[in-house]
C-alpha cells in the first residue's frame, strides 16, 4: 500500500513529501526520505518497547495501573520529554503536571532553551523556511551542521531550491558556515570561517559593532563577513547547538539576535534556530499557550511558575528534587549528563515510549505506545512554527501517548475522589 | 629513568550530532553501530602523533566530571579540539551545572586525553 | 442541559427592540424557548439581563499571540492564576494563557469571541489554541491582504474569488481579513506602502486594488461578515487623509474598518499629532461602513499586528524588544511591548480619539467596542470603557488627569452618555448582526441560550466586570459571580454550497510554499464542535 505526502516524524525539518510503501504493516521502501529518515522508517520494529514492570513483561493495562499508583503517591513528580510526540499528548501532559502539582519540562531545556531565553530578552527577527527559499541570497550557518543533523534542509529550504524570487537556486545564493571545526556542511560552503571554541560571543558582537559602523581591529575574515551580511538582499542566520551549548549559552544567542536585528537597518535579515526534534517546537507552543511559559515549568503552588535552571530537567535531577519521573517519548539517560540522568535509576521512573531506550532499561514501569507520526495522528510544529498534521501509516497494538496519558489523568482523578 | 612516557594532552571537547549516530540510532541504542559511533573520539593528525596513536587505538578521556574510554579516529580538526558524537558516553564527561539556564555545558569542555595502555576488553 | 427560567430581570435585547423591560427568559435544549418546563428558576430581580457578549475583534489564539506570550514571561509573572476545583491554572496579564482567556471573558458575560488575524499556513495552530479556550464560541478571520497569489492575480477576479473560497475553507476561517494591504508584503523587502495607489516593490498590485478586489469577492461569495480591514498608514501622524480616502473608496460597499482610532490622526509628526475623529465619524455616519473603536487603555500592553512595517517603526520609537515574522507567500507580522502613558501627548490623544469615535458615530449598530486586544489594552478593560461611555462625569474626570492635548480634541465638549440598550448594541446585538450570526447577540426564541446577567451597580465598571450569572448554551456556567462549571464552545466556519477545489493555478503556486497542498487544508479533526454558517 502506498502512502503519499507523509510527514516525517524525526527532525525539525518536518518534511511532508515522503512516500512510503507499506506491506504487512511494515514500511518496505521510502521515497524522498533522507538517510536518517530512511533508517528510521525501515527499522521501525527494530527495538520496540514491551510492557514491563520492574523488568518483567506483563500486560499494558497492568503497567498503566502501576504507573497511576506510583504517580498518585508522588510528592513532587517530573513530567519530561515530549519533543517526539504530538500536540494532544503534550496538552495532556501539562494537564497531568498541573493536576499533580509537579514540574514539566521538554527537551528544549537541553537544546534550544537558551534560544528561548535569548528571545525573551531581545525579541527575534525571523521568517518561515519558505521565505528563505523564496528570497534569501545569503545563508549563514553558525554552529550548525545541517548535512548531518538536518539532511534535507539545504535542498528543501535553504540552499538549492528555486523560489519565487530566487530562480537561480544554488547559483543565486552564497552559503557561509561558521564553526569551530570542519564539517560536511562547511565543505559545501562558499566560505568557511573557523572560530576558536568559545569565541562565538566575541565574533557575533564584533560583527554587530561593524554593522553599526564602529571601527574595530579584528580578523579581516569577520570584516568581510560583516560586509557580505550588510549588502545582501535577504540574509538568513541559521544557528544550532554551537551557540546554545557553548560557553555563554543564551548570551551567545542574544548576540546573534541583536546582530540580526541591527542588520535590519541595512537590509532584510532573519534568524532561525535549527531545532532538533520534530516536535520540540510544538512542546514550546503548547506549554506557552496553556501556561504562558515554554519549558521548565513548576505547578507546585497551583499555578505555573517559570524557572530555567530551577525547574529544568538537568537541575531537578542533579539536585535530586523529584521523587517520580514520567518520561514521555524521550531518552534522558542517553542525552543528559550522567550526573543528572543517574538519579533516574534511584527513583521511580516511568517511561512512555514506542521504543526501547536506555531510560526504559532502568525504568520501574515501561508503557509501550503507538508512535506519533507512524501509528498515531496529531499535530507537529516545524522548526519555524509551521504546524502540520502527522499521518498514521502503520497499525500498532498499543494505545497512543495521548491515550495513555488520558488514562493516567483519569486514574489519578478517580483515585483522589475515592480517597476523599 | 625507566618505564614508558605517558603523554597527557589537554583538549577542548566538542560534542555534536553525526549522520552515523543518527542513522544507527534507529537500529537501537544497544546496536553495535550506534555504540561504536558514540564511543569514538575524533582527533587531528597532529594530536594523534603527539599522543602516539594510530587509527582505532583506545584512549582515556578525563574531564572534571568523569572519565571514559573511547576509540580514536583521525579527522580534520584544529589541534586543540577533540570531537565526539553526542550520546551516553560523552555525557559521562559533561557536568550538570547549567549556570541557571537549564542547559548543561555540552560543548567546549576541557578534557585530558591519554593513550589507554591497560589491557581491557571492549571499550 | 436542563430547562431554565430566568425571572424578574430587566432585559436589554436591542435586536428584538427590548430596551429595559421586565421579562422572563425561558431556556430549553440549549436555546431560548417560548416556554420552558423549568426545573430550575433563577430569580434575578433588580439585575440586568443581556445576550452574552460577542467580541468581534480580539487577538486570543494563534502564532502571533503565542509568540507574544513566549516573549513576555515578565508580564505573566505579575498575574499568576491558580487552578480551582472547576478551572485550570494559567497566567493573566495582557497576554493571558488560553484557559484564563476563556474564564475572563465568561466573567464579563461574553460568550462569543472572534480571533481576527490568522495566516492560513498556520491556521491549524490557531484552531488548536481556540480549542483550549473554554466558555466561548469562536471563529477566526483569515489574512489575505498580502497574499502573493492574490497579489499576482489581482486583475483576475474569478481566479481570486475561487482562491479565496478555497482558502477560507482550507483555513476553516470565517471572514476575509486584510491588514496593511500590500504593505506587509512590501516589508519582505524592507519597504511599506504610503498611498492607496502605490505599487509594490516586486508586484504591481496597489492597496486600492487589493481592498476593492477583496470587497468584491466578499460580495460575490455572499460571506456573512464584510471585508474586515486594517487599512494602510495605521499609527502614522496625518493618516486621517488615507482613512478618508479609504472610506471614499468603499462608498456604497460593505466593509468593516477595524480599530479605527489608530487611523484618525491629524498633524505631521508626533509633536503635533491631533485628532481627526470628527471628520472620520462624519464620513462613517454618511456611509454603510461599520467600525470598531480600538480604544487605548493606559498601562502596559503588547502590540501585535500583521502590520509588520508599523511594528518595526514602533520598535524604533520605543527601543523595546521586537519580534518580526515574515510568513512565506502570505503575510508578515510583528510584536513590540509598549506602555500607554497618561502624560504622553500622543497616548492621551489616542485615548480621546477612541472615545470620540464611539460617541460621535451616531448609529450604535455601526460602531463596536474594542481595544484591539492586546494592542490598545486588555479585553478586561471593556467595563472601564463602558463606564466612560455611560458616565460623562467620570469621563471628564479621567480626561483631566491626562496630558492637555487630549482636551484639544472634541471630547471635552461631548455630553452624550450611552444607555444600557446602546451598550448592549455595541457589545453584542450589533456585533452578532455584523457577523451574520443569527442565533447570537439576542434573546429571541431560537437563539442560542447565551445569557449574561449583571448586578445593577452604581459603578458601571464593577457591574460589567463581574456578571452574576452567565448561561452558555443553556448551561449555567457562572453563578453568584463565580465560574461554577467549565464547558467548551464551538467554532464557526463557513458552509459553501458546493465542494471547494483549488484551481490548477493555485496548485502551481504551491511550489512557492514549503508544505504540500495536500497537507495544507485544516482537517475537521481541529473543529471538534462546530457550526457551519451558510454563505448567501
Amino acid at each position: 500500500m502506498k502512502f503519499e505526502h507523509v510527514v516525517c516524524p524525526l527532525c525539525g525539518c518536518l518534511c511532508d513529501d515522503l512516500e512510503l510503501i507499506v506491506e504487512r504493516n511494515e514500511v518496505i521502501s521510502t521515497k524522498n526520505a533522507c538517510a536518517l529518515s530512511r533508517s528510521m522508517f525501515l527499522n521501525l520494529n527494530a527495538d520496540l518497547a514491551k510492557p514491563l514492570i520492574e523488568g518483567k513483561e506483563t500486560g499494558i493495562e497492568a503497567c498503566v495501573d502501576k504507573a497511576i499508583g506510583i504517580i498518585s503517591k508522588a510528592d513532587y513528580p517530573l513530567v519530561y520529554g515530549l519533543a517526539s510526540t504530538e500536540s494532544n499528548a503534550q496538552r495532556k501532559a501539562v494537564e497531568l503536571a498541573e493536576l499533580l502539582g509537579g514540574a514539566i519540562d521538554s527537551t528544549s531545556s537541553i537544546c534550544h532553551g537558551p534560544t528561548v531565553l535569548g528571545v525573551q530578552m531581545m525579541g527575534e527577527v525571523t521568517c518561515t523556511l519558505g521565505t528563505i527559499m523564496n528570497q534569501a541570497d545569503l545563508v549563514v550557518f553558525w554552529g550548525s551542521n545541517p548535512v548531518d543533523a538536518h539532511p534535507r534542509h539545504l535542498t528543501r529550504y535553504s540552499l538549492t531550491p528555486r523560489g519565487l524570487f530566487t530562480p537561480r537556486g544554488r547559483k543565486g545564493r552564497r552559503m557561509i558556515v561558521v564553526d569551530v571545526r570542519e564539517t560536511k556542511s562547511s565543505k559545501l560552503a562558499d566560505r568557511f570561517i573557523q572560530l576558536k571554541p568559545g569565541t562565538d560571543f566575541e565574533a557575533l558582537s564584533s560583527l554587530r559593532a561593524l554593522i553599526k559602523g564602529e571601527k574595530i581591529d579584528i580578523d579581516p575574515e569577520l570584516k568581510e563577513l560583516a560586509e557580505e551580511m550588510k549588502s545582501c538582499e535577504f540574509g538568513a542566520l541559521l544557528f544550532g547547538q554551537g551557540l546554545t551549548m557553548s560557553n555563554g549559552k543564551n548570551m551567545n544567542v542574544n548576540a546573534a539576535l541583536a546582530l540580526v536585528r541591527d542588520l535590519n537597518q541595512h537590509t532584510k535579515f532573519a534568524i532561525l534556530p535549527m531545532r532538533g526534534h520534530y516536535n520540540v517546537t510544538g512542546a514550546d507552543m503548547v506549554f506557552t499557550w496553556q501556561t504562558g511559559y515554554p519549558f521548565a515549568i513548576d505547578f507546585s503552588l497551583g499555578y505555573p511558575r517559570y524557572g530555567p535552571g530551577e525547574f529544568s530537567v538537568v537541575d531537578l535531577l542533579s539536585r535530586k528534587e523529584v521523587d517520580v519521573a514520567l518520561i514521555i517519548a524521550s531518552d534522558p539517560v542517553s542525552s543528559l549528563p550522567a550526573q543528572a540522568s543517574s538519579y533516574l535509576s534511584e527513583i521511580d521512573t516511568i517511561v512512555i515510549d514506542p521504543n526501547r531506550s536506555m531510560t526504559s532499561e532502568i525504568a520501574r514501569v515501561v508503557i509501550p505506545t503507538a508512535r506519533a507520526g507512524i501509528s498515531a495522528e496529531g499535530t507537529a510544529y516545524r522548526m519555524d512554527g509551521v504546524p502540520i498534521r502527522l499521518k498514521k501509516v502503520l497499525k500498532s497494538p498499543y494505545p497512543s501517548d495521548y491515550e495513555v496519558l488520558c488514562k493516567i489523568v483519569n486514574g489519578v482523578i478517580d483515585g483522589r475522589s475515592k480517597d476523599s | 629513568m625507566s618505564g614508558p612516557v605517558i603523554v597527557i594532552v589537554g583538549f577542548i571537547l566538542i560534542t555534536g550530532r553525526t549522520l552515523r549516530q543518527g542513522t544507527s540510532l534507529h537500529l537501537g541504542k544497544g546496536s553495535d553501530e550506534y555504540r561504536i559511533e558514540v564511543t569514538t573520539v575524533e582527533l587531528s593528525e597532529h594530536s594523534m602523533k603527539k599522543l602516539g596513536l594510530r587509527e582505532g587505538d583506545k584512549v582515556r578521556i578525563k574531564s572534571a566530571h568523569g572519565s571514559i574510554k573511547a576509540i580514536c579516529r583521525r579527522s580534520n580538526l584544529p589541534s586543540e579540539v577533540a570531537f565526539m558524537s553526542c550520546g551516553y558516553r560523552a555525557n559521562l564527561l559533561i557536568g550538570s551545572d547549567t549556570e541557571g539556564t537549564g542547559m548543561p555545558s555540552s560543548k567546549g569542555i576541557m578534557v585530558e586525553i591519554t593513550r589507554e595502555t591497560e589491557e581491557e576488553d571492549e571499550v | 442541559m436542563e430547562d431554565l427560567k430566568i425571572v424578574n430581570g430587566i432585559v436589554y435585547d436591542p435586536l428584538n427592540g427590548i430596551d429595559g423591560e421586565r421579562l422572563d427568559i425561558h431556556v430549553s435544549g440549549g436555546k431560548i424557548a417560548e416556554r420552558a418546563k423549568a426545573q430550575r428558576v433563577i430569580d434575578v430581580k433588580g439585575m440586568v439581563v443581556m445576550p452574552g457578549g460577542v467580541d468581534i475583534h480580539s487577538h486570543i489564539a494563534g502564532p502571533k499571540i503565542n509568540m507574544g506570550r513566549r516573549l513576555r514571561p515578565e508580564n505573566h509573572r505579575t498575574a499568576p492564576v491558580p487552578k480551582t476545583d472547576v478551572t485550570r491554572a494559567g497566567v493573566g496579564g495582557g497576554l493571558s494563557s488560553t484557559f484564563v482567556t476563556g474564564y475572563r471573558y465568561a466573567a464579563m458575560g461574553y460568550t462569543t469571541v472572534m480571533e481576527p488575524a490568522v495566516p492560513p499556513l498556520m491556521a491549524r495552530h490557531a484552531h488548536e489554541e481556540l480549542n483550549d479556550i473554554p466558555m466561548v464560541d469562536k471563529g477566526c478571520y483569515v489574512l489575505m491582504g498580502n497574499n502573493e497569489y492574490i497579489i499576482s492575480h489581482i486583475h483576475e477576479l474569478n481566479k481570486v474569488e475561487n482562491y479565496v473560497k478555497w482558502l477560507l475553507n482550507a483555513a476553516k476561517g470565517y471572514a476575509i481579513k486584510a491588514v496593511n494591504p500590500c504593505g506587509s508584503d512590501n516589508w519582505k523587502w524592507g519597504e511599506n506602502v504610503h498611498g492607496l495607489g502605490e505599487k509594490g516593490v516586486k508586484f504591481d498590485a496597489t492597496p486600492k486594488e487589493m481592498i476593492t478586489t477583496l470587497s468584491e469577492v466578499n460580495k460575490r461569495l455572499k460571506l456573512p461578515h464584510p471585508l474586515h480591514l486594517h487599512t494602510i498608514d495605521l499609527g502614522v501622524p496625518g493618516n486621517y487623509e488615507t482613512t478618508l480616502e479609504t472610506l471614499e473608496m468603499l462608498k456604497g460597499k460593505r466593509a468593516h474598518l477595524t480599530h479605527l482610532q489608530f487611523n484618525c490622526y491629524g498633524g505631521s509628526s508626533w509633536k503635533d499629532l491631533s485628532s481627526e475623529a470628527g471628520g472620520i465619524a462624519e464620513k462613517v455616519n454618511d456611509s454603510k461602513i461599520t467600525v470598531d473603536s480600538g480604544q487605548v487603555i493606559f498601562g502596559d500592553v503588547t502590540t501585535m499586528t500583521a502590520d509588520a512595517p508599523w511594528q518595526y517603526r514602533l520598535y524604533r520609537l520605543s527601543g523595546n524588544k521586537w519580534v518580526n515574522n515574515d510568513v512565506e507567500v502570505e503575510c508578515g507580522g510583528g510584536i513590540v511591548p509598549y506602555r500607554y502613558r497618561k502624560k504622553n501627548s500622543v497616548n492621551a490623544t489616542q485615548w480621546a480619539i477612541g472615545l470620540e469615535l464611539l460617541l460621535m458615530i451616531e448609529d450604535p449598530w455601526r460602531v463596536y467596542l474594542s481595544t484591539d486586544n492586546p494592542n490598545g489594552g486588555s479585553f478586561t478593560s471593556y467595563p472601564y470603557i463602558i463606564k466612560l461611555l455611560m458616565d460623562k462625569k467620570f469621563r471628564k474626570e479621567e480626561l483631566s488627569t491626562l496630558h492637555q492635548n487630549a482636551s484639544s480634541t472634541s471630547l471635552p465638549d461631548i455630553d452624550r452618555e450611552y444607555t444600557l440598550g446602546e451598550i448592549a448594541t455595541i457589545t453584542r446585538g450589533a456585533t452578532a448582526k455584523s457577523l451574520g450570526l443569527k442565533n447570537k447577540g439576542h434573546l429571541g426564541v431560537g437563539a442560542d441560550a447565551d445569557i449574561a446577567i449583571y448586578p445593577l451597580k452604581e459603578d458601571i465598571a464593577k457591574m460589567f466586570s463581574k456578571a452574576s450569572y452567565v448561561i452558555k448554551d443553556g448551561d449555567l456556567v457562572v453563578g453568584k459571580g463565580k465560574i461554577i462549571s467549565e464547558k467548551y464552545g464551538k467554532t464557526f466556519m463557513l458552509d459553501f454550497k458546493e465542494k471547494v477545489e483549488p484551481d490548477p493555478d493555485v496548485r502551481e503556486f504551491f511550489k512557492y510554499y514549503t508544505v504540500d497542498i495536500e497537507n495544507y487544508p485544516v482537517e475537521m479533526a481541529y473543529l471538534p464542535r462546530y457550526e457551519a454558517i451558510k454563505c448567501g
